[in-house]
């Protein structure tokens, strides 16, 4: 099928790649179809392109690159909604915010991203845990 | 707004599958249990405007080309390696 993006122009994507959320992103409830677009150059990030809404995308990126030390449980109801099966499918992304001085890009660590490889269910967890914050700068010295 | 007045151990149904129950009341501090269906999220209100900032700031912070971020993400990765 073909996808129309603001970025990206039409895109053409194919129907296993997308993925369902099984709710949309806080603040964005209508967006449920994503489909992951690797960055030009196929570097550290990625794009989580909607496909409800042309104009939104996120910048994306797996957070142990950055947080070795980051980790969190899944909560049974989120391994029954996502009918996650084998752990090692779970992939797990960090939303950055990528602002004018990039020495201050944030992940959001509270709210991490997480798909299913398996069926490419997905959902945007939000933690218990208060030892990670919306914003973590990943650079030490950002702050 | 509806206001109903409950007391610890009373509960309010909302609809067919969901239930509050006043667990404990101490002080000006109330705990409360939530029986819902598993598919319906529920978080805490600040926790939720906070989570929708930052996602509606990560959406607008990527609309302007990304000139050098790619090099200053991977800049990172290695000094994390490094440290």
């Amino acid at each position: 099928m073909i996808v129309k993006t603001s970025r990206f122009g039409e895109v053409e994507c194919q129907e296993e790649h997308i993925i369902s959320f099984v709710e949309g992103p806080l603040g964005f409830p209508g967006a449920k179809n994503f489909v992951i677009m690797n960055h030009p150059g196929n570097g550290v990030f990625k794009w989580l392109q909607s496909l409800d809404e042309p104009e939104l995308a996120f910048v994306i990126a797996e957070p142990f690159a950055f947080f070795p030390e980051y980790e969190f449980d899944l909560e049974e109801a989120d391994v029954t909604l996502l009918e996650i099966k084998e752990p090692k499918k779970v992939l797990v992304y960090t939303i950055l915010v990528i602002p004018p001085d990039l020495k201050k890009i944030t992940a959001n660590l509270k709210a991490p991203i997480i798909i299913n490889g398996e069926n490419r269910k997905g959902k945007q967890l939000v933690l218990l845990d208060d030892s990670y914050s919306t914003r973590h700068y990943i650079f030490s010295g950002g702050e | 707004m509806l206001a109903l007045t409950r007391k610890a151990g009373q509960s309010i149904v909302i609809g067919d599958q969901i239930e509050v129950i006043i667990v404990e009341i101490k002080g000006d501090q109330v705990r409360m249990g939530i029986k819902a269906p598993r598919d319906i999220s529920i978080y805490r209100q600040e926790i939720y405007e906070e989570i929708q900032h930052e996602n509606r700031a990560a959406a607008n912070s990527v609309k302007l080309p990304l000139e050098g971020v790619q090099e200053i993400l991977t800049k990172a990765i290695k000094t994390k390696r490094k440290s």
